[in-house]
């Protein structure tokens, strides 16, 4: 059940009246049903990975917590890591393994048959088993201890609106929610129901039109014209933010209807003007995963390298592996290399070079930040290019067809106007939001009447333009 | 939560905007095609052909025929002319639907030239129909756009599987005849039907979507017992059929083949039916029959010859295929020379160069025969895309050209047949046009 279909709509209204006509008990045992029938309808065969996962984080937590030697603790720690991780990798990297292995035996000349395992993967499967390791680890660390009964931990393990693709939950933060009793509260509810709509907007007006002038040259870039491919790449840019963080507002919006504050996954991240503010603000659940669980005890255990060494090759393993987490392909290790690259420049510069040539006028310090933002934005552009292509192959094709001299074409007016159009309304939106610090603006704050314009504004783009075929969220795939 | 006074206007404003919005969305969309035309033809010495005709002109994107005319004549002019190539196939549009349409093309976009190629689906069946639409009881209710919003909505979760975008629906030119399709036809011959026959109609549906097709055969049988609507029954037919094949249930389809009229949907059939001789035979022997009773013999010749091809029976696929060329040759409905005349007609009074486009694969004379006592012959530029294509399917296959046989010999082409369509086309048109 995709949650921009008609099925969807009709499972949540069921359990949202049943929910709120419950008590507490009765939310988290109806919340639990959801939550297995809704990933059972994926697919039946799921539903045991789910269960051994929430079993294995579950006792190994129990057993850290049960025993203060620190031997003990770290041998459950270890247990409970390799079996979650031991999930992930069998169903996600283990073809991508044995394909590289093969071809490094083809390389040395030793022919062997190639044989892969037909697995296909859990839809979802990254983002809980991160969301299991972090409780182990968290009740490893002392930040939190043990909380409630596996009914209630499988109930967070399970919790429909973040299971397929995240917000990645904190257990410290979400697990006690479940426990405590939650009331029926009307602001909540209109909040809720905003980011629903709003996540609707992002999906099926811009993410989901832009994916028609995307796909076409991401399936074959030789038939396109350089400005062509360019116009492709940054609408791709802007169709995985919108997809993603229309999915996250969704997922947000839906927690609050039932009295959950979910972490917020976006806080505008075109509007940064650095790299590292861009993943201080880009799907941050799994940012700040990476962040606590592997760049800060990378940083410890590196200590006896010198100077600005370690952080870089913290900061570059942290990212490679943050990119091989999306897929098991070399794009993607491409694609968190370039991230880590990056930001150990962006290091570099901060040492070496701080404010050097930062304007201090006030129209001056304006035009600096469009300027970086603008220059921000066609970094993760070409980085996007490797999140996308379908091989390294197709990137690299992609590429030359923009500098290509012979494709080059005037710009065509159609397609530029399209990714304008497209992501101008929601862009505009996202300004208001950026200038009030305040995503409920347009909700809370302003006039009845232009409120309720534009409002009506964004209804009519969602159906008059939108795309009413319920599409894939592209994150399912991890 | 209670009803209060400042959420019913809260409501009421907001469908207010909503309905504004809906309005001057539909003018913009109308405005945009002549927009950019106006955009286009601010250019000095920009040369305007218009190709019009169903979806074998429109399919395709930029794989279309009329878009790789456009880049194949720009890349060779070679005397700094730029050409523009629009595109005015309309999905389903028979030669009478075309000729209908072509004085408001005209006018809203004046072109120089103008390509036409039509008359593949044009038949009898759907004419009576058509004619036949009830007035709906409060016809100011269908202006307001929020309610077309509504029951296009609503329809749409009915149909289900049938992918119609809003913006096709309501933002249609206002001067133009809406065209209806046989879908909706069907739909509103639906509509009137009991609830029992609807509730089973989005059961198959449903069933069909989770690829279910035992429970969409029961079903399949369920309605069409309880039907009467000869329209119905024919659409529905043709689905079922296509369930069965795909179901591999040829005991049953081949009873469907008994009560079923021909229709383009036939070829797909025969395609998974003809693995034996018996199939094949039993497949030519219908065909034989129909050709008898209906006197149509253009597309069931073609099914005959891919039902033998499928089968491996080269030699009597040839013998099939030499006769649906003959029927081919000699056979164009009235209503399609009528409507050629009438093109013909207005295009030379506006003094638009006509340009007649044979389909691919089919030969010329039959379109030459319209014309054959007509003074305004040598003013037409006839293009012949029977040799090429026939020697193009010669080496390369019929796969290469075509995705389907809608008609026959002839469906809707793929890049390469398109391409090949687009040049020869350009040919003709840059020889008439330096003769000039």
């Amino acid at each position: 059940m995709l949650f921009n279909s008609f099925e969807f709509a009709i499972f949540f209204i069921i359990v949202f009246f049943l929910y709120w006509n419950l008590p507490h008990r009765g939310q988290n045992i109806l919340l639990l049903i959801a939550g297995y029938v809704f990933y059972g309808l994926w697919n039946l065969k799921f539903l045991p990975l789910l269960f051994l996962c929430t079993i294995f984080s579950y006792v190994s937590a129990d057993r850290i917590a049960a025993s203060s030697d620190v031997k003990i603790r770290r041998y459950w720690l270890i247990i409970g890591l390799v079996l979650n991780l031991g999930i992930l990798v069998v169903f996600k990297y283990t073809n991508f393994f044995l394909e590289n292995f093969y071809s490094i035996f083809g390389l040395l000349g030793i022919n062997i048959s190639k044989t892969f395992l037909n697995i296909i993967l859990p839809v979802g499967l990254s983002f809980y088993t991160f969301q299991a390791m972090s409780y182990s680890i968290d009740v490893y660390r002392r930040v939190m201890k043990p909380m409630g009964t596996f009914l209630d931990y499988m109930t967070y393990l399970s919790f429909f609106p973040q299971l397929v693709a995240g917000p990645i939950g904190r257990a410290p933060l979400l697990l006690p929610q479940f426990l405590q009793e939650r009331s029926f509260n009307q602001e909540q509810l209109k909040q809720g129901l905003y980011l629903i709509f709003w996540g609707l907007f992002q999906k099926i007006f811009v993410a989901d039109n832009l994916a028609r002038i995307v796909q076409p040259v991401f399936n074959s870039p030789g038939a396109y014209h350089g400005t062509d491919v360019l116009v492709a790449m940054y609408a791709f840019t802007m169709q995985l933010y919108c997809d993603f963080a229309g999915y996250s507002n969704i997922a947000r919006g839906l927690g609050l209807t039932l009295g959950f504050n979910l972490l917020v996954n976006f806080k505008l991240p075109f509007w940064t003007t650095n790299v590292q503010d861009f993943w201080n603000n880009w799907h941050i659940s799994l940012s700040s995963w990476v962040r606590d669980y592997i760049y800060f005890p990378l940083m410890g255990s590196l200590r006896k390298i010198k100077g600005n060494a370690r952080i870089f090759t913290a900061v570059i393993f942290s990212f490679t592996l943050m990119g091989l987490w999306h897929g098991a392909a070399w794009n993607f290790v491409v694609f968190g290399l370039y991230y880590g690259i990056l930001t150990s420049i962006l290091i570099l510069i901060r040492i070496h070079c701080v404010n050097f040539i930062a304007p201090k006028s006030k129209s001056g310090v304006a035009w600096w930040y469009w300027l970086r933002v603008l220059f921000m934005f066609n970094l993760t552009t070409s980085a996007m290019l490797f999140f996308h292509a379908t091989s390294l192959g197709n990137a690299g094709e992609m590429y030359s067809r923009i500098w290509a001299s012979s494709s080059f074409n005037l710009p065509r007016w159609e397609s530029w106007g399209k990714l304008i159009g497209f992501s101008l309304p929601a862009m505009l939106m996202e300004y208001v939001e950026l200038r009030t610090k305040d995503p409920f603006f347009v909700l809370n704050r302003m006039n009845w009447l232009p409120r309720i314009a534009i409002l009506a504004f964004l209804t009519y783009l969602i159906f008059g333009w939108g795309v009413m075929t319920a599409e894939e969220f592209i994150y399912f795939q991890f | 939560m209670r009803i209060s006074w400042k959420l019913i206007k809260t409501i009421l404003v907001f469908l207010a905007f909503l309905e504004l919005y809906l309005w001057v969305g539909t003018f913009l969309t109308q405005s945009e095609q002549s927009f950019s035309n106006a955009f286009q033809a601010s250019k000095k010495g920009v040369y305007r052909i218009m190709c019009i005709g169903e979806s074998l002109t429109l399919v395709g994107g930029n794989d279309s025929y009329p878009s790789q005319l456009e880049a194949i004549l720009n890349k060779s002019a070679s005397d700094g002319r730029q050409y523009q190539v629009l595109n005015e196939g309309r999905p389903g549009a028979t030669s009478t639907v075309v000729a209908d349409h072509l004085p408001f093309w005209l006018d809203q976009y004046k072109p120089n030239m103008v390509i036409v190629m039509t008359g593949i689906i044009d038949n009898d069946k759907f004419k009576e129909a058509q004619q036949n639409q009830g007035q709906p009881l409060f016809p100011f209710l269908n202006k307001i756009k929020i309610i077309q919003l509504y029951q296009h909505m609503s329809q749409k979760a009915v149909a289900g599987l049938n992918d119609f975008t809003v913006r096709e629906k309501w933002s249609a030119p206002k001067k133009e005849k809406p065209i209806i399709g046989e879908f909706e036809l069907f739909m509103k011959a639906l509509a009137v039907q009991s609830d029992e026959q609807k509730k089973i109609y989005i059961y198959i549906a449903l069933a069909e979507g989770q690829k279910r097709y035992d429970i969409a055969d029961y079903l399949y049988q369920k309605f069409l017992q309880n039907n009467d609507n000869p329209l119905i029954e024919h659409w529905m037919l043709k689905r079922y059929g296509n369930t069965l094949n795909i179901m591999g249930a040829y005991d049953k389809f081949v009873h469907l083949m008994d009560h079923i009229d021909y229709d383009s949907w036939y070829s797909n059939w025969v395609k998974g039916y003809c693995t034996s001789q018996d199939h094949m035979d039993y497949v030519a022997q219908k065909i034989e029959k129909m050709v008898k009773v209906d006197g149509v013999s253009k597309e069931v010749y073609g099914w005959a010859e891919s039902c033998y091809n499928q089968g491996g029976r080269n030699d009597l696929a040839l013998v099939y295929h030499d006769k649906m060329k003959l029927a081919n040759s000699t056979y164009q409905y009235p209503e399609t020379r009528r409507n050629y005349f009438k093109i013909k007609k207005m295009l030379l009074d506006q003094g638009v160069q006509p340009v007649f486009l044979q389909y691919p694969n089919r030969d010329l004379e039959p379109l030459l025969d319209i014309f054959k006592d007509d003074p305004d012959k040598k003013k037409i530029l006839f293009v012949d895309n029977g040799p090429i294509f026939a020697e193009g399917i010669v080496q390369n296959g019929y796969d290469h050209y075509f995705i389907d046989r809608m008609s026959g010999d002839v469906g809707h082409a793929t890049r390469e047949g398109n391409r090949l369509l687009a040049s020869n086309v350009a040919r003709a048109i840059e020889t008439y046009l330096k003769n000039e």
